[in-house]
């Protein structure tokens, strides 16, 4: 590990592309090969395993033997490409060589050479989202190249104030990361605050753009996700137009998506693909699952720890008949189904699918009901459990659902040492941290705190789209209008 | 270092919390929630409680199991219990403290009292007075459920429909506290296998003095809340019955201070629906008739029942209360001394708004 960020040695006299060349032919996949046919000799280089090997026959070796040249320049002038680079400049030509470039030389032992782009794309085609699945809607989801990513943006917003920025993150790995946002309507504070970080950042492999996601948050210990990372770019392209910054990274099929608050986890973007009463009413029923699954396993602890008299007396029976005979108190009984589903939720996704369905099984029907039957749980609680973790993944935002499922325990052990009370502690305690988080420099817990009402509209319900004028105001956009209600309400119906 | 110190004092804090900070358990499988208190005499300074403690079986069924105890104070009768029992007794879930007349007759002030201080018990809670011996009615086993639930089920299904008047904990202590108010609780009794309501029994301050029988019931509840769902039965000169349903009773006071003495006239509106009767025919003349016979048979009992009270100086239709609310500078004592002799007149107007779907 540590041989990698040593510097390579530098040796003086080495300084040269020869010396290069030399270096890298140690490498069993460089290439490196002298053409002394006529017109013009030359020699050429490159790593066999970066370039289009069809490039290089096809568009660069025919006009190379062809034509007859003396300079480089006159190479140059000969191949079809529009950006060959002519230089002499160690470093270039040696980051060039590594990101699939054919070197091109006179002589050996020159060192001045061309670097023609020949760089092998391979990436998946395009598919269906998994993670967010959308019944209707458009069914394309981010790739792990780059340029597709930004094509499939770039074509849902075909006007020239989408600008995109390009960096180059991480020591070793290179990437290439894009910042995208819509000028004129995006706040630049946002922009740059994206920007700083983005330069500013120290790692030295980004293998994926939650990496990014990670090392650019505004509070690395918190265990809310302070970007939201999607996989579609109908919601990219949705979220540009609202004046959000989007972070696309190579090798990631998931752009970035801040500043955001913490209700627009809860939004899935189909809702913009159904009417806005069914939306609100799905967001509605996934705020309260998320409540549910969060406060209820810790409430059942807390009651029949210390509270028995909160039971009502019809529900007495029930309860008590189905804890007579467990030698469990309801804290150990409660964290030991706890930590049943979330192994079964874990070894359900490291498993293939069609193991994964036997997973299902047996923990449902084998496990549920075998720990029932032999006076480990009660069945109560195995219901509790169940609806909790059903009701946890009904977060759009895959990440989120991770953090409620983690969030349930120290609710969990709170109400155990101090029933309702440590609930509500704990709740303060979500609460200050909740405050106190910051997306990109933006409030995390807007619009209900700071209390804006307007933003509401598209938070909790969605509100149609004839009164969604206005941009959130919590994105601070330059233009905070999206398009003029006035026009909008005017009908030019034919039979008018 | 400053980190570190943080981080030390979390852990500091949370650890002693766990390891020191513990409120009392009580795990609800290891408990015994009685459901019911019953109080019964014994001499002058002893009382017998009984406790109901409902049996919860595996099969979903619930048994009933008493214990009895007898002490000088209430309180100390449930660690008394307590000796008895397998697991811990607690009282946060009892449905229903009952008084024997016995116990009532002596004042139940100091064992209200220890209900109210503790604060695991509900605001909400019935009491009744039992006609005969708590402990006796305690011990039998009626519906499926246990004594205390089936108690308190029994009496809230009445409460609702409106057959007895609405009482609890909460009520009966913001009577008794009350200068201007005397308390009032349903009185039951327990006959062959069966609970039931006997009348009212009314007291001055925690004593029991007189109960009001079932048939007066509807005036007294008439006039101290508004009812909803009552019923009537009357019983017409030519011996023919009329039992009207669906009453809805709306009281007004109005209070006339002459000369410092005041003057208590009472309107109550009653709405009814005529479900049976035994005549033949119910025309308008009839029905005129019916509604004549009610009103004065309203007003009969009114008066009579308010004469009892203003002998036996009891107030639980808190006439007292009526009269401050409407009076500048009252006067406590000056109300008290004269409430004997104070006019009260009750007026009742009846309206028959239906006659059932025939004729």
């Amino acid at each position: 590990m540590r041989m990698w960020f040593r510097k390579h040695p530098a040796e003086h006299d080495q300084n040269t592309v020869f010396a290069l060349i030399n270096r890298y032919k140690q490498s069993g996949d460089f290439v490196h090969f002298h053409h002394p046919q006529s017109p013009q000799a030359y020699w050429i280089s490159y790593f066999g395993t970066l370039i289009d090997v069809e490039i290089l026959h096809r568009d660069i070796l025919p006009f190379l033997n062809k034509t007859a040249f003396t300079t480089l320049e006159e190479a140059k002038a000969a191949l079809p490409f529009e950006d060959v680079l002519i230089t002499s400049d160690l470093q270039q030509i040696q980051d060039q060589l590594l990101l699939g470039s054919v070197l091109i030389q006179l002589d050996e032992k020159d060192s001045i050479c061309a670097l023609v782009r020949a760089e092998m794309k391979k990436a998946r085609e395009v598919t269906i989202p998994e993670e967010e699945y959308s019944v209707v809607g458009p069914k394309e989801a981010f790739v792990e190249s780059i340029t597709t990513n930004l094509n499939l943006v770039r074509k849902r917003l075909p006007i020239s104030e989408l600008k995109v920025k390009e960096f180059t993150i991480g020591a070793l790995s290179k990437t290439k990361v894009a910042v995208l946002y819509m000028e004129g309507i995006t706040n630049e504070e946002n922009v740059n605050t994206v920007c700083q970080r983005l330069t500013d950042l120290q790692f030295h492999q980004i293998l994926d753009s939650s990496f990014i996601a990670q090392l650019i948050a505004d509070n690395g210990n918190s265990i809310f996700p302070q970007l939201i990372d999607t996989e579609r770019p109908d919601r990219v392209a949705g979220v540009l137009a609202e004046g959000s910054v989007v972070i696309l990274a190579d090798g990631s099929s998931h752009a970035l998506i801040g500043p955001i608050s913490v209700m627009e986890l809860f939004n899935a973007f189909e809702d913009y693909y159904v009417n806005w009463q069914t939306a609100s009413a799905l967001r509605v029923i996934r705020i309260l699952a998320v409540s549910f699954s969060i406060l209820v396993t810790p409430i059942y602890v807390a009651v029949l720890t210390y509270h028995y008299q909160l039971i009502p007396k019809d529900l007495m029976v029930t309860l008590v008949a189905s804890r007579r005979n467990i030698p469990l108190p309801p804290i150990l009984e409660a964290i030991i189904l706890e930590l049943t589903i979330e192994l079964l939720r874990e070894a359900g996704a490291r498993l293939p699918s069609k193991v994964g369905q036997t997973i299902g099984i047996v923990g449902g029907i084998v496990i549920g009901t075998a720990a029932v039957d032999a006076g480990l749980t009660s069945n109560v609680l195995l219901i509790i459990i169940a609806l909790a973790a059903l009701a946890s993944f009904t977060t759009p935002v895959y990440r989120m659902g991770n953090t409620i499922r983690l969030l349930r325990f120290p609710f969990l052990l709170l109400a155990d040492l101090w029933g309702l009370l440590g609930i509500a502690i704990a709740f303060i305690f979500l609460m200050v941290h909740l405050l106190r988080l910051t997306s990109l420099g933006r409030p995390y817990l807007e619009p209900i705190y700071p209390p804006r009402l307007k933003d509401f509209k598209d938070i909790i319900i969605r509100l149609p789209f004839s009164s969604q004028s206005k941009r959130p105001i919590n994105l601070q956009t330059k233009n905070q209008i999206r398009f003029s209600e006035k026009q909008a309400k005017e009908v030019h119906d034919i039979d008018e | 270092m400053k980190k570190k110190l943080k981080i030390a004092a979390v852990i500091i804090i949370i650890s002693s919390a766990y390891l020191f900070g513990r409120v009392q358990r009580q795990i609800l499988d290891d408990i015994n929630m009685t459901s019911a208190i019953g109080y019964d005499y014994v001499d002058k300074d002893t009382v017998k409680a009984t406790a109901v403690l409902p049996v919860y079986k595996p099969d979903q069924s619930v048994g009933n199991r008493t214990i009895t105890a007898s002490d000088e104070l209430s309180k100390k009768t449930l660690s008394k219990i307590n000796r008895q029992a397998a697991r811990q007794v607690v009282n946060g879930k009892t449905e229903v403290a009952l008084y024997s007349k016995k116990v009532a007759k002596q004042g139940i002030g100091g064992l209200v009292d220890s209900l109210q201080r503790d604060p695991s018990i509900s605001e909400r809670m019935m009491i009744v007075v039992v006609d005969g011996e708590a402990n006796e009615l305690l011990n039998k086993k009626y519906g499926d459920r246990d004594t205390g639930v089936y108690l308190s089920m029994l009496i809230e299904q009445n409460m609702k429909a409106g057959l007895v008047p609405k009482t609890n904990l909460h009520q009966f202590l913001n009577d008794y506290n009350s200068e201007l108010k005397d308390p009032f609780l349903p009185l039951i009794e327990q006959k062959n296998e069966d609970i039931y309501f006997k009348g009212i029994a009314l007291f001055k301050d925690d004593h029991y003095v007189k109960s009001l029988r079932q048939d007066q019931q509807f005036i007294f509840q008439a006039l101290s809340e508004n009812l909803r769902l009552g019923t009537y039965k009357l019983r017409l000169k030519n011996n023919e019955y009329a039992a009207i349903e669906n009453i809805n009773t709306k009281n007004s006071y109005r209070v006339q201070n002459v000369k410092g003495i005041p003057e208590i006239n009472i309107h109550v509106k009653v709405k009814g629906i005529i479900r049976e009767y035994t005549g033949r025919k119910t025309d308008e003349k009839e029905i005129n008739l019916i509604r004549k016979q009610v009103e004065k048979d309203l007003e009969h009992q009114a008066a009579a029942m308010i004469r009892t009270f203003q002998r036996l100086k009891i107030d639980p239709l808190g006439f007292g209360e009526q009269v401050r609310s409407r009076t500048r500078n009252f006067n406590d004592r000056k109300w008290l001394e004269h409430y004997s002799d104070v006019k009260i007149s009750v007026r009742a107007k009846v309206s028959i708004i239906e006659k059932g779907v025939v004729d």
